[in-house]
């Protein structure tokens, strides 16, 4: 965890580095991007990495807030075939993230954002269960569900290209707040293409 | 250049995160239990005696422990060194040359693995060695606890224990 948090204060300060420095060259003709008010994305790095299929919509209140929604459902098959005999503990089935940026840097072609999000995920745990056959007892890994609300932060970068295709990185981590078998952290991890309009 | 950099600096941290997060929620499948006297050392003549009988049905307070349905392993080991005083009177290692495997088999280096393989009928684990010593004062060192091989898909038993035949699992002899 002390890793995460230095890490964070390192985006945090390069983030603000990049507001500074940005601020001289503001642009003074408003951007078409900012009349666009809704954006969709598909999350590649989850698609890929680990065969999630992440979808996003975010809705522009005005320059500097956002408003949104992830959700990412789906697994490998191999990562669900292997559940029970790898090394982890649990496996998130799928995630509903709800969450609001704020944008740090005042250009609307590229910025860096800072996010809080809600993350209502779900998925399998593994546990140690002990049985009796009648002869003996003995142990075998067992799966059970579960269900868990994490809050988290995230920093983030946007990068837009012809005002209307964009480069989503998002970073970030949240904790669960309920249930002692869920993940005790979730990460917030995403490199998004996508479309505003 | 620029915004290649703002890209790195997001996209080499998410590879930390990952690994931190991950390795927060690692589970290892494995499982403890105790059952004492099940490693037995006996020295006859020049002959050092190390054997390992482990029922498949451990005994336990209330219910017995099914080693083999657990891990689903046939074989269990323990470790052990077999030390020789030097001419300076000092301890070293002592590899055996010459081994007799009466039951199960043997993994022997500087630290000695004493395999037991569970029988045919799938009751005991079983292993018994003896080995032929030259005159000198020996020592042997039991690591007291004996752990599945190879539990693939299934619980790694360890089960603790202690040493017969030696005290805190521990045993110097003389070969004259």
């Amino acid at each position: 965890m002390k890793k995460i948090s230095y890490i964070l204060v390192l985006l945090l300060s390069v983030g603000a580095f990049a507001q500074s420095n940005e601020t001289m060259t503001t642009d003074t003709i408003v951007s078409p991007i900012l009349a666009k008010k809704n954006e969709v994305k598909v999350d590649v790095l989850n698609g890929i990495a680990f065969g999630k299929l992440g979808i996003s919509f975010e809705r522009f209140l005005n320059k500097d807030f956002s408003v949104g929604i992830t959700g990412m459902m789906f697994n490998k098959k191999s990562k669900t075939d292997d559940f029970l005999t790898d090394d982890t503990r649990t496996l998130i089935d799928y995630q509903v993230i709800p969450y609001v940026r704020y944008a740090l840097s005042k250009s609307a072609s590229s910025l860096y954002y800072l996010e809080g999000f809600v993350n209502i995920n779900g998925g399998e745990y593994k546990e140690l269960t002990t049985l009796n056959n009648g002869a003996a007892d003995y142990v075998v890994i067992t799966k059970k569900d579960y269900n868990d609300v994490a809050l988290g932060g995230s920093v983030g970068y946007k990068l837009y290209f012809k005002e209307s295709f964009v480069l989503d990185l998002t970073v970030g981590i949240g904790k669960n707040l309920f249930k002692e078998n869920s993940p005790s952290t979730v990460a917030r991890l995403g490199i998004n293409l996508g479309y505003r309009f | 250049m620029k915004k290649y950099l703002y890209i790195l600096t997001l996209v080499i941290p998410s590879f930390f995160f990952t690994s931190c997060t991950e390795s927060d929620d690692e589970f290892f499948a494995s499982t403890i239990v105790t059952a004492n006297s099940l490693i037995e050392l006996d020295v006859t003549g020049n002959e050092l005696n190390v054997s390992c009988y482990v029922s498949r049905l451990l005994p336990q307070p209330n219910n017995p422990f099914d080693i083999y349905l657990t891990s689903t392993s046939r074989k269990i080991f323990f470790n052990y060194t077999l030390e020789k005083k030097n001419v300076s009177g000092a301890w070293e290692y002592y590899t055996p040359t010459t081994v007799s495997v009466i039951e199960g088999e043997n993994e022997i280096d500087e630290i000695i693995s004493g395999i037991a393989v569970l029988d045919a009928l799938d009751t005991t684990y079983e292993y018994e060695t003896n080995n032929t010593l030259a005159p000198g004062q020996y020592r042997v060192i039991v690591e007291p606890e004996i752990v599945t091989l190879n539990a693939q898909d299934a619980v790694m038993v360890t089960i603790k224990t202690t040493t017969v035949g030696a005290v805190g699992n521990v045993l110097e002899f003389t070969i004259d």
